[in-house]
């Protein structure tokens, strides 16, 4: 790689392997009993409630989980816009919200976001190569103010942009071009961390491609760290190394991406891949257990294992005991589960004992 | 009346199948178009399509394809102006719905089309209940009292496995979970047994556990009742599991018809392959993805020739002056057709370019 000021500052020489990003025990719950529909005896919407998360350098984790598990509110907490109830977020190590507003002006250079909606998270008044040179002028002290053209041109040609394009306004862009733009205003600082949450969500298949394409060469050319946050289970499994699947404000299930797609151990991790629809009519007709009901209300989980409302293997002690996310017996990675699925592909039994280990 | 002689064939290039009666629903050669500020906003240009009894057929295109547009011109709800149907038909059992009155087409929607939407939370009526709305369609159709109405949006609900139904029925659409209230839609679109049924995007705006549910529903509702089912959506992976046959829409037009194993096996347009190329798929993990370049065109401004042209890795001089017509791809005619000037390479290349 060039020595281009995209280039990182300080790479730590002491441990490569210190998590960039560490979570711990982290809760976000919103009181539901204020304001004029108050309702007596109200409790907390739990939308995240207790999560742990390690990101290492030049690492992509997949957040994957349906609507209402808790990923955007996890992402908007990671971000330092919406405070833990309870937990810490450690970025290298700098608990995020311990620190004051200088320090955490410094960390925020080194985490950036890229969002889902390119038509809203881009202001529609503002030139091209403004949006992107923004950060720069919040952060005025990376780079002088007469470098600034010459960045937003090198970060817009990083992206796949025509530097032309920066004299343009938003609408006249595609959706796709919109979603660089978005994604060369997140590099703009140089960060080491990238929080994508939902980014290829909203545009066409054939535009997705190019911009999933466009993440996974930036990620490997500039050793960012990613945090990806998305539904769709076979983008994640695209570009991402390892995966944590979350359901209620947990995470059931995590492991290399190898693990997880390969043999999960959740029902839940299993049943949310059985229903992708696999584009090979071929297939049809494979009839898969779909999962019934709908998620709970994340203001009233069920006891004990909160998927035991839609397990098809629930027994009585899942909703008595809570399972913790822990690598069981059978099992080759964490899960949240106390009677995991064993691996879909059986793993070689044990001679001696001739049980599976 | 077969004793007749066969009229002359009016268009050289479609050839007539020899049916004993009318298709079920026929679109032929259907143009929409927007006059805006900007200009003429060309959302369909010669769409046709046919759909049978008890056949799924799947409309599959991105944003800006004019597969919803086409469809809300079938059901008599495009809004003129800004919208202008400027030629072509829409033949329900050989009748033309493009000539009926606003008053004789209400009478046709519902009861003979019906449309279930992407999104239910706006598409049903937020301060009555989902009995009412299912109810409304017996009292104003079928002229049922209250009670009987009641009674009978009941068994629909029961039908479209809305669990409690009887206690359900007084609900507020706000208290479904979005898969209810696309199963509540789905509910309203069969209350009168239509023949057809067009499903725009029904799955979207759900998550994949939900829509897994409901593509299921849908599929076994359509084998119960032998109504033609038409689905509109974007994702290949919805659509392999359910059509029949499949027509993909690029800039209004159609630029290939095929059943569906074959488009998967072997797609006979370059963009239906480029389609396939860029889905990430579960099942081929570690394959790297082929987008398709550049971006939808500009309806305003399409481009000449073939609309895809200016995207295509196999475009040559004439694809930008000469538009392709749709023709039947191989030895099977009449069962595959694409709209390209290289199919036969495209075809014998395994859609590989």
């Amino acid at each position: 790689m060039s020595t281009g000021a995209l280039d990182r500052a300080d790479p730590d020489p002491s441990d490569p392997d210190r998590p960039i990003l560490r979570v711990r025990g982290l809760a976000k719950h919103y009181p539901t009993g204020h304001g004029p529909f108050r309702r007596r005896g109200a409790g907390a919407v739990r939308a995240v409630d207790g999560v742990d998360l390690e990101l290492r350098r030049g690492e992509t984790l997949g957040l994957v989980g349906e609507s209402g598990c808790g990923k955007s509110t996890l992402a908007s907490v990671l971000m330092g816009t919406e405070r833990p109830s309870t937990g810490t977020v450690e970025v290298d190590g700098q608990d995020l919200f311990a620190l004051d507003r200088r320090q955490l002006r410094a960390v925020r250079r080194r985490m950036q976001m890229v969002l889902q909606d390119p038509y809203s998270s881009l202001d529609p008044r503002m030139t091209i190569g403004r949006i992107v040179a923004e950060p720069l002028v919040i952060h005025p002290e990376v780079l002088p103010r007469e470098q600034r053209p010459g960045k937003v041109a090198e970060l817009l040609r990083l992206v796949g942009l025509d530097p032309a394009h920066a004299d343009r306004y938003p609408h006249q862009l595609s959706g796709g071009q919109r979603q660089r733009v978005g994604i060369a205003r997140a590099l703009a600082l140089g960060p080491e961390l990238l929080l994508c949450d939902e980014p290829v969500s909203a545009l066409d298949v054939s535009v997705q491609a190019q911009v999933l394409n466009l993440l996974a060469d930036l990620r490997e050319r500039l050793g960012l760290a990613c945090l990806f946050i998305a539904h769709d289970l076979a983008v994640v499994q695209y570009l991402c190394d390892r995966i944590a699947v979350m359901y209620l404000g947990r995470i059931v299930e995590t492991g290399t991406r190898e693990q997880v797609y390969a043999s999960p151990h959740h029902p839940y991790t299993r049943a949310l891949l059985a229903a992708v629809p696999v584009p090979d009519p071929t297939l049809r007709g494979a009839q898969v257990a779909l999962l019934e009901g709908d998620l709970p209300s994340p203001a009233d989980p069920p006891s004990g294992c909160r998927f035991r409302t839609r397990c098809p293997q629930a027994r009585e002690r899942c909703a008595q005991e809570e399972p913790a996310l822990t690598v069981r017996p059978g099992t080759d990675h964490p899960t949240a589960c106390h009677f995991p699925l064993p691996a879909q592909v059986p793993p070689p039994r044990d001679a001696a004992t001739g049980k599976a280990p | 009346m077969p004793a007749a002689p066969p009229p002359p064939p009016p268009e050289p290039l479609l050839p007539e199948p020899p049916l004993p009666e009318p298709p079920l629903l026929e679109v032929d050669d259907l143009h929409v178009e927007f006059r805006t500020p900007r200009g003429t906003v060309r959302a369909v240009n010669g769409l046709g399509y046919t759909l049978h009894a008890g056949q799924t057929l799947a409309l599959l295109g991105e944003s800006g394809s004019g597969k919803s547009v086409a469809a809300l011109a079938v059901m008599g709800l495009l809004p003129t102006p800004p919208a202008r149907i400027t030629r072509g038909a829409v033949r329900l059992h050989g009748r033309d719905l493009l000539q009926l009155s606003d008053a004789e087409h209400r009478k046709v929607r519902g009861t003979r089309i019906a449309m279930v939407f992407q999104d239910a939370l706006s598409a049903l009526n937020p301060v009555l209940t989902v009995g009412h709305q299912l109810g409304e369609m017996f009292r104003v159709h079928r002229g049922l009292n209250r009670r009987e109405a009641q009674a009978r949006a009941v068994e629909l609900m029961d039908r479209v496995r809305i669990p409690a139904a009887a206690r359900r029925v007084d609900d507020y659409p706000h208290q479904f979970s979005g898969g209810m209230r696309q199963r509540v839609m789905i509910a309203m679109a069969l209350a009168l047994d239509p023949e057809v049924v067009i499903a725009d995007e029904p799955t979207t705006a759900l998550d994949v556990t939900v829509q897994a549910q409901i593509m299921r529903l849908l599929a076994d509702l359509q084998q119960e009742t032998g109504t033609g089912l038409l689905l509109i959506t974007h994702d290949l992976g919805v659509v392999a599991s359910v059509a029949d046959r499949i027509t993909v829409m690029y800039a209004g037009r159609v630029v290939e018809e095929s059943d569906a194993p074959r488009l998967y096996a072997a797609p006979a347009h370059p963009y239906t392959r480029g389609l396939l190329e860029s889905v990430p798929r579960l099942d081929r993990p570690g394959r790297r993805l082929v987008p398709v370049p550049g971006s939808p065109p500009d309806l305003a401004h399409l481009p000449t020739g073939c609309a895809f042209h200016p995207r295509c890795a196999a475009a040559r001089a004439r694809c930008a002056e000469e538009r392709p017509a749709l023709l039947p791809v191989g030895a099977a005619a009449g069962e595959r057709s694409s709209a390209c000037h290289f199919t036969d390479e495209v075809t014998a290349r395994g859609g590989r370019l």
